[in-house]
């Protein structure tokens, strides 16, 4: 609904110089009066393709190629894996691209799914067993907490690295690269700016000793989309002053359009939380979103998931499916659409309304991974009600820091009112000089 | 001597002068301080910016661009109901009803997961 029209002369005013509509490069005859349709995307075929991503792997006892031995440990400065005992280093898993899931994005029709991506099922057992190669004895690994153990009798290192039904083993890994000592100097710098106002006990209890290094489960979503958007627009005409008895405001005229855009997107490595419990970031009961605001990963370095790369690290399973986060996914592509258009709408300064948004994915491609996350967490109680988990977080790639500092609410109160009632005592005395 | 009213009733008629803002924003500045402080430790608008931080390219772009009609005398900056630079698919934003939707059925999986577990 447009606003009402101002009647009465308007005085000086600032104009703006009316043009035509520009012809952004790539938009093709923006002609009045008739809409450019464009085909329609073809048909997917039935059910999704999948790219079988642990071909090869095998669970059990994974050997350093060297001397053997099964102590084996992702380098963090290095973002290589490291054999214990004869120190060599090397780089285990194909990446990416040589797993065809990073395939051009134009050509992508249908849905396609890594094999650790598809969905879980209930039944599956979460505690698997295995015989270990060397001395035959049953080694118990429960997935829900890592996907590595130890032979409790010859010492050797156990690993799952094949998939099962049950969201443990993703299709990809993305190493951690900062070091544990670099992720404690973030936190603490983060949190040292923000000690004025924290909560007493924190302060006391604050210690970047106990900071956790985590792999947290991510889908990893590309997708090749035609979008169609049509709405209004308006463009700016001229800016005026209109005066009634003493008092004047500023007034606008601008001119209407009716917009349509038409286009391809093809939107890469869109990243989701696929955790049910990381999901819900209801900032009024958690701070999940602090981890949320940590991302963009590049995950373009992600390898083959080999379970050598979490040793020492902890993680946390995929418990959602691909049809739970296919809303996320949607509703942040049109997002996407709406933001990148944006350029090829300058000439509406005043804005555009889109009335219809229209998203048709030609193709969309769901790769299920793990993501390196260091974390830092403190629980604080809440009298009455449950307490709050705060997280700093910082990025175990590109060492982006966020995070949520419990606050002493009775001190930034405190000192809220005293500058209130400076700032309240300085205009007082700044009108008693001038009436005075 | 001047009264407390008439300093009150400068305040009011100074917000259409030049000065008039910086006045207004003085007199609420405790509670300015408060939010923006607040913000700073607890971070709750924090998250990641899928719209501009996620890579995409936009190709084969058409379109149309009609005039209908010259409105005057419009009261506001920006075009009523604008969304061309709405966000819609974060999940924690409160405030916006549609993504409030959104976040209310990705908790609905979360419920229906716990459930489950």
């Amino acid at each position: 609904m447009q606003e009402q029209q101002v009647t009465g002369a308007g005085v000086e005013g600032v104009s703006v110089p009316a043009g035509p509509p520009p012809v952004a490069p790539g938009v093709a005859e923006a002609t009045a009066g008739r809409e450019v349709t464009q085909a329609v995307s073809p048909p997917a075929p039935a059910g999704p393709t999948v790219i079988q991503t642990d071909e090869g792997a095998k669970n059990g006892q994974t050997k350093c190629p060297k001397c053997g031995a099964t102590e084996i440990s992702l380098n963090k400065a290095s973002g290589r894996l490291r054999c214990h005992f004869c120190r060599v280093e090397w780089a285990q898993g194909q990446t990416m691209g040589e797993m065809g899931l990073d395939d051009d994005i134009r050509q992508l029709v249908g849905v396609v799914v890594g094999s650790g991506s598809k969905d879980i099922i209930p039944s599956v057992e979460e505690v698997v067993t295995f015989k270990c190669s060397s001395c035959g004895a049953e080694v118990v690994i429960d997935t829900k907490e890592s996907t590595q153990a130890r032979c409790h009798w010859c010492r050797n290192t156990l690993s799952m690295n094949q998939q099962i039904p049950n969201g443990a083993v993703p299709d990809m890994i993305l190493p951690f690269q900062l070091t544990k000592a670099q992720a404690q100097e973030k936190i603490k710098e983060f949190v040292s700016k923000r000690k004025a106002f924290a909560h007493p006990k924190f302060k006391a209890e604050f210690t970047t000793e106990n900071i956790m290094g985590v792999y947290l489960p991510y889908m990893v979503v590309d997708a090749n989309a035609r979008c169609r958007l049509r709405g209004q627009g308006e463009r700016l005409v001229r800016t005026r002053r209109v005066s009634s008895g003493r008092s004047s405001r500023t007034v606008y005229d601008a001119d209407l359009y009716d917009v349509g855009r038409e286009f391809d997107l093809l939107v890469d490595d869109l990243t989701v939380e696929s955790s049910s419990e990381k999901l819900n970031q209801d900032t009024t009961s958690n701070t999940n979103n602090i981890i949320n605001s940590i991302m963009p990963f590049d995950v373009k370095a992600a390898v083959k998931y080999d379970s050598n790369y979490m040793k020492g690290l902890s993680s946390q399973k995929r418990d959602v499916n691909i049809d739970a986060l296919a809303m996320v996914a949607q509703a942040q592509v049109k997002d996407i659409a709406r933001h990148r258009i944006n350029d090829q709408i300058k000439f509406y300064d005043r804005g555009v309304r889109w009335d219809s948004e229209e998203i048709a994915f030609k193709g969309q491609r769901w790769v299920s991974s793990y993501l390196p996350v260091w974390l830092y967490s403190y629980y604080e109680p809440k009298r009455n009600r449950q307490g709050i988990l705060h997280y700093v977080a910082v990025n175990g790639r590109t060492g982006k820091t966020m995070g949520s500092v419990p606050v002493c609410q009775p001190r930034l109160i405190a000192v809220s009112a005293v500058i209130q009632l400076i700032a309240i005592a300085i205009v007082v005395l700044f009108f008693m000089v001038i009436f005075s | 001597m001047i009264d407390f009213y008439t300093i009150l009733t400068a305040v009011g008629n100074s917000g259409d002068g030049e000065g008039g803002g910086f006045i207004l924003v003085l007199l609420a500045a405790g509670f300015v301080f408060y939010g923006v402080t607040y913000a700073r430790y607890r971070n709750k608008k924090a998250r990641h910016k899928h719209e501009k931080e996620t890579s995409a390219l936009v190709e084969n772009v058409s379109g149309y661009d009609n005039k209908l009609q010259h409105l005057r005398g419009l009261g506001s900056s920006r075009m009523q109901g604008a969304n061309n630079k709405k966000v819609k698919g974060a999940l924690n934003q409160k405030g916006n009803k549609v993504a409030g939707g959104l976040a209310g059925q990705v908790q609905g999986v979360v419920n229906q997961i716990s459930r489950m577990q």
